[in-house]
């Protein structure tokens, strides 16, 4: 590619090009990040300055009050720990059950094979809000309204997880295994010690993509729970925007501190994010 | 003799393994996917009232459904979203594929940046975008005001609401496609690039020509999941609009119209004949996406 | 690796374990109690202190949610069998619950306890009986006032607000007031059931629900809603979209509007130190409508127990326990509600002395009118769909109206 690039820069004239693909890079850039610096700029001020006019841009005295009131208001390290441990419940689930079945359809023969992951696959079809209605009814009817369970219990379960594992096992040779079987292994240690290790890609893949889903779920946390104390941080800022409507700080403040944990592990885990969503789309 | 009970030996320990393998996920899948399915068909054919009291209705709820103007106006303002948003979202993500395909400096810090939105919590910055649409208070009618236009209600104006519904949408939906499509470009081996520089290809031309069939593959699949994500948009209206906003009937979607029913009216039956078109709408437009792509999508 | 797959199985497990540690059970009898005003937690939770005092191996749970989120949630917790033992229920909902067998029937358990409903408003207790079973107790009750920001009055050079002013020389003021300019307005008048035509529409001899019969086509309920639709045209409100947007009471807070209709609850709001005008701004009844008359909707809340509580003698305590005279004598002066116990009213006007508070409970003594409500429920959705349209000024008065009772197939 390196060299491709070379090539083409003795011919064109790079300035203006350059420039303007900065120019929009930039621009880009801009219109990305605005929201979160008003949302931050709007947290930093008081009730009364938030609706003042004009606005003012920069607070006139930056206050904390938004983020030391924000507990009374709602029990948000609760919300936090509520949606961590759901949204880790998930990904474990997805990644455990989805690459279990994903192995077992890529490389194991038995009979039916082929119609029982056609009807996983046929699962792919069904828009998710379609199944609300019924599976908060199967939850309602186990009794598990307002538990945390009901939160994470449906969502172990992932048609487009298994296909996904599915094609990353498919990809690894065949010979890999055979050696395998040669020594003695049978499939679970295959599966546990041959073959995760190497679509570890994909497990970062599928679990990236999950964790994305299960922090920012929104319809689902809010219909099973009622109870602020079991609420995910989704469903606690709903709850905020409706009891403090126009207390902005304290909803720019709620939003920013909801925002912020996923967008620190991004930034850690920024490589394997980005490789995640991206072998999504080639697989 | 003894070969051949060896190979039926190997043959149900395999079985066993297969089964059991696939057993917890078909267990999970039957009893919240499968069965639901089941579950919205045979709801729909019912009346299901205040705390889940039904009666069998055949039709009716369909029936209800067809002369339901606010049913046809969410149905109708869904196909918007999807008219502006699919083509916004992938053109905008393609456009920055393929500027962060070249060598430019920064450009890993470009690509973090515009991952950002992905990363966010949808209700979160639906909130913040609210505010800043906000008739009185908001930033950008400030900068409207001083740029010289005019200010409006974005957010309880029939005329605005839906498009700025879709404008966080697209923001939001731009960096993930972006990061997929970028994938699939750089996937494209260069010798087509190094052919085309030598027969005198601009940059321009090498992205019409070159890059945009190459990466249709790769389109395709951002294309169909966008339309799917699309037609189920719920998270953005739900925390931009109140419920008792005059333009929620210009920005419900069919999603939102069909959670009004279930959770707010407690119209469960009509909700769940609301799910079954919807359902038939995605599984007609992933058909004809299906049989479409063979006329665009290049498979090398 | 497998150690890896171990780890993944023993997260799942552990996490799982942890989640169900958080629903088990404790020995002492827990009571839920759902209740949406924000405002009243801090009194619930003393409330709380005491009654376990008083009443040991009882628990009680408090559950706040949001006034946006309560109803949803709590139809969703009865139907799934998962509503809190008591809770709060209002004039909105009380037939539907009634009706759907989620109430428990309180009246025996009242015979054989010391309430006596003669302590509460007449119109609260009638608001809380369906066929004539008593299924709620009354906790509060509200009425409406209208608030004015004097310094608007000044500046526009215009007496303040009489007890004997009638809606015209009201609307001339707003006239005056938004004459000032500014972004200053005379009044809010954006659609508004119980602080607005509500009370318009009950002075002027209108009506809304009789025996599931709705009154949309009677010229006075039209009349009532009409005079709210002229002030819009008028020019002297800021729009119903600018009132959507940032409520009424907020822009009232800021300085931007002459005069409001507000419940007394909203008292808590102005009194702030959030509320740059609480120093300028007074309250007096609500005008003359041109037939002479003045009325204001009565609301309040109820507590009342599931028909499906473990614990009906401990749920129906914790009731009785908020129902009388030292629940009541403590809720008065905290000055959040008033309470429907008559003898300690007066308790929530002693905080906020600023204000003529007074003229709250005299019109629940003398021009109170029970706050409108129906079985079918969706008469609301379908009156708040076609009458903003009238009040954004798309659609006349008339149209509006006729199409509610199409709609309600009337």
């Amino acid at each position: 590619m390196e060299n491709r690039l070379n090539l083409s820069r003795p011919r064109k004239r790079p300035e203006y090009g350059k420039a303007a693909v900065y120019a929009i890079l930039v621009l880009g850039c801009a219109i990305t990040l605005a929201p979160f610096l008003w949302m931050f700029l709007t947290s930093m001020k008081t009730q009364v300055e938030a609706v003042s006019i004009p606005p003012s841009i920069l607070p006139r005295n930056w206050r904390l009050d938004a983020y030391t009131t924000l507990p009374e208001k709602l029990p948000f390290f609760r919300m936090y720990w509520n949606t961590i441990l759901t949204s880790l419940i998930i990904v474990a689930g997805q990644l455990l059950f989805c690459s279990l079945a994903g192995y077992a359809f890529a490389r194991i023969h038995f009979p039916g094979r082929g119609f029982l992951f056609v009807l996983c696959l046929s699962v792919l079809m069904i828009p998710s809000s379609f199944l609300i209605l019924p599976q908060y009814l199967i939850i309602q009817k186990m009794g598990l309204l307002n538990t945390l369970t009901a939160i994470y219990l449906p969502n172990l379960f992932s048609a487009f997880g298994t296909f996904l594992m599915r094609q990353f096992f498919m990809s690894i040779p065949l010979e890999l295994e055979d050696a395998a079987r040669i020594d003695g292994c049978g499939h679970g240690r295959t599966y546990a010690r041959i073959m995760l290790p190497l679509i570890k890609p994909g497990l970062v893949s599928l679990g990236v993509l999950t964790l994305r889903f299960a922090w920012n779920s929104l319809m689902w946390p809010m219909i099973v729970n009622t109870e602020k104390s079991k609420m995910t941080l989704s469903a606690g800022l709903s709850y905020l925007q409706g009891q403090y409507i126009t207390d902005y700080p304290s909803i720019m403040a709620g939003a920013l501190l909801a925002t912020i944990p996923l967008i620190i592990v991004y930034a850690i885990f920024q490589r394997q994010f980005i490789e995640g969503i991206a072998l999504t789309g080639i697989k | 003799m003894t070969g051949k009970v060896r190979i039926t030996r190997q043959k149900r320990i395999d079985w066993a393994w297969g089964y059991g393998m696939i057993l917890p996920l078909l267990a999970g899948l039957g009893l919240f996917y499968f069965y639901p399915v089941f579950r919205v068909f045979r709801d729909s054919l019912y009346n299901v009232g205040a705390f889940n009291r039904s009666s069998w209705a055949g039709l009716g709820n369909f029936s209800r459904m067809f002369q339901d103007s606010t049913m046809w106006r969410s149905l109708g303002n869904t196909m918007m979203y999807a008219v502006i948003i699919i083509p916004l979202t992938v053109i905008f993500a393609l456009i920055l594929a393929a500027l962060l395909n070249t060598n430019i400096r920064g450009r890993d810090v470009f690509r973090v940046i515009y991952f950002i939105p992905t990363v966010t919590m949808s209700a979160a910055i639906s909130m913040v975008w609210r505010w800043i649409f906000n008739g009185d208070f908001g930033i950008l009618n400030h900068l409207v005001k001083a740029l010289g236009g005019t200010p409006q209600y974005w957010l309880s104006s029939e005329s605005t609401v839906l498009l700025c519904i879709s404008v966080v949408s697209v923001w939001m939906g731009v960096g993930y496609n972006m990061i997929i499509l970028l994938a699939g470009i750089q996937g494209i081996s260069s010798t087509y690039y190094e052919a085309a520089e030598l027969e005198g290809a601009g940059k321009i031309q090498q992205f019409l020509k070159i890059t945009i069939p190459l990466v249709t593959p790769t389109l395709f699949f951002v294309v169909i999941t966008t339309v799917i994500s699309t037609l189920q948009i719920f998270d953005v209206i739900y925390m931009m609009i109140p419920t008792k906003s005059i333009a929620m009937t210009y920005a419900q979607s069919i999603v939102m119209y069909f959670y009004r029913n279930a959770f707010e009216y407690s119209a469960k039956g009509y909700a769940s004949a609301i799910a079954v078109l919807l359902f038939v709408i995605i599984m007609l437009l992933t058909l004809i996406q299906m049989w479409f792509q063979k006329k665009w999508v290049h498979y090398d | 690796m497998k150690k890896l797959v171990k780890m993944l199985a023993l997260l799942l497990v552990m996490s799982m374990v942890l989640g169900l540690a958080g629903t088990a059970a404790a020995e002492d009898i827990e009571i839920h109690y759902a209740f949406w005003h924000g405002a009243l937690e801090e009194f619930y939770n003393q409330c709380k202190a005491d009654f376990e005092a008083a009443h040991p191996g009882v628990k009680i749970i408090l559950e706040p949610t949001s006034w946006d989120e309560y109803w949803t949630k709590l139809e969703n917790a009865a139907t799934g069998g998962s509503i809190a033992d008591v809770f709060h229920m209002n004039g909105v909902n009380i037939k539907k619950y009634a009706d759907g067998g989620v109430l428990a029937p309180l009246d025996s358990l009242i015979a054989n306890s010391g309430i006596d409903l003669n302590n509460y408003p007449a119109a609260m207790n009638e608001m809380y009986n369906f066929n004539g079973v008593q299924y709620g107790i009354p906790m509060d009750y509200d009425t409406i006032g209208l608030w004015y920001n004097k310094d608007l009055f000044d500046k526009a050079q215009i007496s303040y607000p009489t007890p004997e002013w009638t809606w015209d020389d009201m609307v001339a003021a707003a006239k005056a007031i938004t004459a000032l300019g500014d972004g200053i307005y005379g009044i809010a008048a954006n659609y508004e059931e119980q602080q607005g035509f509500y009370n318009t529409v009950f002075a002027c001899d209108g009506w809304f629900v009789k025996d599931e019969q709705f009154g949309f086509n009677d010229e006075n309920t039209r009349a009532g809603i009409k005079c709210w639709v002229d002030l819009m045209e008028a020019g002297v409100s800021p729009s119903e979209q600018s009132l959507e947007e940032n409520a009424a009471y907020l822009q009232f807070m800021a300085g931007k509007l002459g005069m409001i209709f507000s419940g007394d609850w909203v008292v808590t709001e102005y009194a702030s130190p959030e509320c740059s005008v609480s120093g300028v701004i007074d309250v007096t009844e609500l005008p003359l409508m041109p037939n002479g008359k003045r009325a204001t909707v009565i609301h309040g809340k109820a507590n009342c127990i599931s028909a499906t509580t473990a614990h009906p003698d401990e749920a129906f305590a914790w009731v009785s326990y908020l129902a009388g005279a030292e629940a009541n004598e403590k809720l008065g002066p905290m000055g959040v509600t008033i309470t429907s116990y008559l003898a300690y009213s007066d308790g929530f006007f002693e905080k906020y002395p600023q204000y003529n508070m007074k003229i709250y409970s005299k019109a629940a003594a003398e021009y109170a009118y029970v706050y409108p409500s129906a079985l079918n429920t969706e008469w609301t959705t379908y009156m708040w769909e076609e009458l903003v349209k009238a009040f954004s000024l798309q659609i006349s008065v008339d149209e509006a109206c006729s199409n509610i009772m199409t709609r309600l197939g009337q």
